[in-house]
């Protein structure tokens, strides 16, 4: 198994969550390197990717496996960012004997979020999740709104902005939806491309671990 | 996010070649429809690998923004930029539109506007870039000729490198450049293009490459990071078709035929293949079967595709070259047939030369090969057709259906029987014949949806009869059409070739306040009128096309050419390849 943590920046913030699986997919091709496809008249590519992430974020922490008998992490590296388009960069290459399975461990997500404003108001974003907040979530049966403290694990805010951590995986604080909110219940100015994921975390035994200690863990 | 598919504007493709290079001349290749139209055509891929292969050019991309982007332009007053470099269209120094489609006219008024163009050339100083059209609808330029400065004829391939090198050397002098430009084979100057009574005369000779091996072709094309509509790379066999079809402008417009050779291909599908990731790689000339050693193609680019876990795509054969041997190993989706007509007689006059046992032998091969969706295309409204040639393509589609029952089979059969709208088309046999009202043709397709209704299994889908029409009429109108188009545009119609943003009526309004009657372009023409694209030299001469007319109206058909030349006069323009003896046609 050969998993690598890439960015999503510059004009590739802008892919689906679908774009982003098929153009890393051509890069991989590129790559040349031994890949296991599924069989049948109709391979595809084994591979695994994070959770889709919010059109717009920029984030340095995208996580991908795929199944081949390459074993050279740092020959990956060299051969995936040649032959990817800008923005998808990888940083991090492991090898591992097993399935990480990411997408299905990941409980968190941290984020900068870039803001000049949010300093004045520090006291009140770092309680905020002391007592129910409530936000606008869309689901299968419509729009409500739903109290999502639980979900805000941390937040801490300085003259550079907000540093938030939150949940992501099976259950979610979608950081579009969070920001917006932030913007209308305190008249802050946050954009979309003031996000930044800096990393993805899964829980071993009660605590956080981000992804990349926790795959090198299993080597 | 207030766009729908940003990225369509971003840019960033691999591939993508050196955009910061020193460069002398400034290019932008625009394409009046979305991103992933225009990222699908091979034209387009071409002439941006060409460009930008010359040390002297940089060659940028613009497309059609969708209007959620377009009102954003407007309301902001930002000018339509390139998606490389985000430059303003009206600071290039050239600017080539690729026309693939009558449709597509306003868009392409609709990109000058966001652009901050004037629409027509004379309106235009030499502080504008100079602006050029080129495609497959200059086949008839004259209802958008009065738009721009230069409009080329034939492939863009063979002229685009001597307008750059002509234009480095006449500096900014829009007139000595264009007067230049006039006397290079394929470049017509509708400016300075001599006219009697409203029709141009000036001779224009169309372009032509010789050799097609040694023509460049994107091997390291741009890979586009959102889906696409062809999303595979992309292998052109040879230009031009051997059949004849006298509905088909392609056929005499890529003429002659010309090969690329198997050794070319395996080299360029290798290439390709290292260079892009795609998932799948496709083939693509006009009638793909027709090639000469098509089997030796196909094997050894499967070979190869299949090493790289790569899908080849099968091309869409002709009926009469379908063989077991091509699909044998082919993923099984659906089958594409074209007859074109009910009847055998009318195939006769429209010489698609595909017979009802050709039709059943096929299918037979085919449900046996293991298919059971099937994709039928035909016309309606072509010259002479009769009510009984409609109720013929019922009774093949029930064939069909009859062929398949007669055996037990696990999975229903699905017919999808699509019709499109005969259009007459400049450079064929059928320029000069009438086109049917539009009450007509929606009897027409009344007829047969009734018809079809009784056959299990068959989806009909139809092409809008409106639509169809106004094809026809930019089709063969003349230059006053740019009246028409332009206030159209003015009136709001943009994206006509989608469903969803066509609206008849203001092309309607448009006929009607430029005084021009849009019936009036629909008429029989007489084989002695001259006809708005006769100052063209396409090769293929137009005695040809009037023999070819009356064989059609007497029901004769014309073999294909493959073996025997039927001498159409394209020689005159290049040698063509033919399967048996390589004498000059
Ligand atoms: S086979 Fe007929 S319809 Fe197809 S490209 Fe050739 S001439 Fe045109
Ligand atoms: S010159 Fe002869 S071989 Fe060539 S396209 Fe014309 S008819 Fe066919």
């Amino acid at each position: 198994m050969l998993s690598f943590k890439f960015r999503k920046a510059l004009n590739a913030v802008y892919l689906s969550h679908i774009d982003i699986l098929k153009t890393i997919n051509k890069t991989l091709r590129r790559t040349h390197i031994p890949i296991d496809y599924s069989r049948g008249f109709n391979p595809h590519m084994l591979i695994n990717m994070s959770q889709p992430l919010s059109l717009g974020i920029e984030s340095l922490a995208e996580w991908a496996t795929v199944q081949t008998s390459y074993d050279d992490p740092q020959g990956f590296l060299e051969l995936y960012n040649n032959c990817c388009p800008q923005g998808l960069e990888a940083s991090q290459c492991h090898i591992t004997q097993t399935k990480p399975n990411i997408a299905g461990k990941v409980i968190a997500s941290d984020y900068f979020i870039k803001n000049d404003k949010a300093v004045e108001i520090k006291e009140i974003l770092e309680n905020i999740n002391k007592k129910p907040f409530f936000m606008e979530v869309k689901s299968k049966s419509g729009v409500y709104e739903k109290d999502v403290s639980p979900l805000i694990y941390r937040i801490k805010a300085d003259a550079d902005g907000i540093y938030l951590l939150s949940a992501f995986g099976n259950t979610n604080l979608r950081c579009d939806r969070f920001t917006e909110k932030l913007n209308q219940a305190f008249n802050l100015d946050i954009k979309l491309r003031d996000v930044t994921r800096l990393n993805q975390y899964v829980d071993q035994n009660g605590e956080l671990k981000e992804v990349g200690e926790y795959i090198k863990g299993l080597l | 996010m207030r766009v729908e598919k940003p990225a369509r504007y971003t840019g960033g493709e691999y591939n993508t070649p050196d955009m910061d290079k020193e460069h002398k001349l400034s290019f932008c290749l625009c394409f009046a429809d979305v991103y992933e139209v225009a990222m699908s055509n091979l034209g387009i891929a071409i002439l941006y690998d060409i460009l930008n292969k010359d040390k002297d050019i940089v060659c940028q991309r613009c497309f059609a923004p969708w209007p959620d982007m377009g009102e954003l332009l407007k309301e902001h007053n930002i000018p339509l930029m390139s998606i490389e470099k985000r430059k303003p269209l009206k600071d290039f120094d050239m600017i080539g539109f690729s026309l693939q489609y009558e449709m597509a006219y306003t868009n392409m008024l609709y990109m000058l506007d966001l652009a901050h163009i004037p629409f027509r050339a004379k309106d235009r100083s030499d502080d504008y870039p100079i602006l050029i059209a080129g495609g497959p609808c200059t086949a008839n330029p004259e209802p958008f000729a009065d738009f721009f400065d230069i409009v080329y004829i034939g492939e863009g391939e063979e002229v685009n490198s001597k307008l750059c090198k002509l234009y480095l050397e006449c500096g900014k002098d829009k007139r000595s450049f264009l007067r230049e430009a006039a006397k290079i084979d394929g470049v017509y100057v509708p400016l300075l293009a001599e006219t009697k009574n409203g029709i141009t005369v000036t001779k224009v000779k169309k372009a032509v490459i010789k050799d097609l091996n040694k023509a460049p072709y994107p091997t390291k094309p741009l890979i586009p990071n959102l889906e696409i509509v062809h999303d595979r790379a992309v292998l052109e066999l040879f230009r031009g078709c051997y059949a004849g079809c006298r509905f088909c402008q392609a056929c005499f417009f890529y003429r002659p035929i010309r090969y690329r050779d198997k050794e070319t291909l395996v080299d360029y599908a290798k290439k390709l293949l290292h260079n892009t990731g795609h998932e799948e790689i496709g083939l693509s000339s006009l009638s793909t079967g027709d090639y000469e050693d098509i089997y030796g193609v196909i094997a050894d680019i499967k070979c190869l595709a299949d090493s790289k876990n790569v899908n080849l795509q099968m091309p869409s054969l002709r009926l009469d070259s379908f063989s077991a041997k091509l699909m044998k190993g082919a993923r099984k989706s659906s089958l594409t047939f074209a007859p074109e007509a009910g009847t055998q007689r009318l195939r006769n006059v429209i010489n698609k030369n595909i017979t009802d046992e050709d039709i059943n032998k096929s299918m037979e091969i085919a449900f046996e090969t293991g298919y059971s969706n099937i994709k039928l295309y035909f016309m309606l409204g072509l010259p002479t057709e009769t009510d009984e040639d409609i109720l013929g393509i019922a009774e093949i589609a029930n064939r069909i259906n009859e062929i398949y029952y007669r055996k037990r089979r696990n999975r229903a059969l699905s017919i999808n029987l699509s019709t499109a709208m005969f259009v007459p088309k400049p450079l064929t046999p059928f320029q000069w014949v009438e086109q049917i009202s539009i009450d007509e043709m929606l009897r027409k397709q009344i007829l047969l949806r009734n018809e079809l209704k009784r056959i299990k299994g068959v989806k009909y889908n139809w092409h809008t009869a409106e639509v169809s029409k106004l094809e026809g009429v930019f089709a063969r109108g003349g230059r006053e059409l740019s009246y028409v188009i332009e206030n159209a545009y003015n009136n709001g119609c943009r994206f006509d070739g989608w469903d969803e943003h066509f609206n008849y009526d203001l092309w309607l309004k448009a006929f009607e306040s430029t005084g021009l009657d849009m019936e009036s372009y629909s008429r029989q023409r007489d084989l002695e009128e001259r006809l708005p694209w006769d100052f063209i030299d396409f090769g293929v001469k137009k005695s040809y096309l009037i023999k070819e007319y009356k064989k059609a109206m007497q029901g004769l058909t014309t073999p294909s050419c493959k073996n025997e030349c039927q001498m159409c006069g394209v020689s005159s323009l290049g040698k063509c390849r033919r399967h048996k003896g390589e004498g000059n046609a």
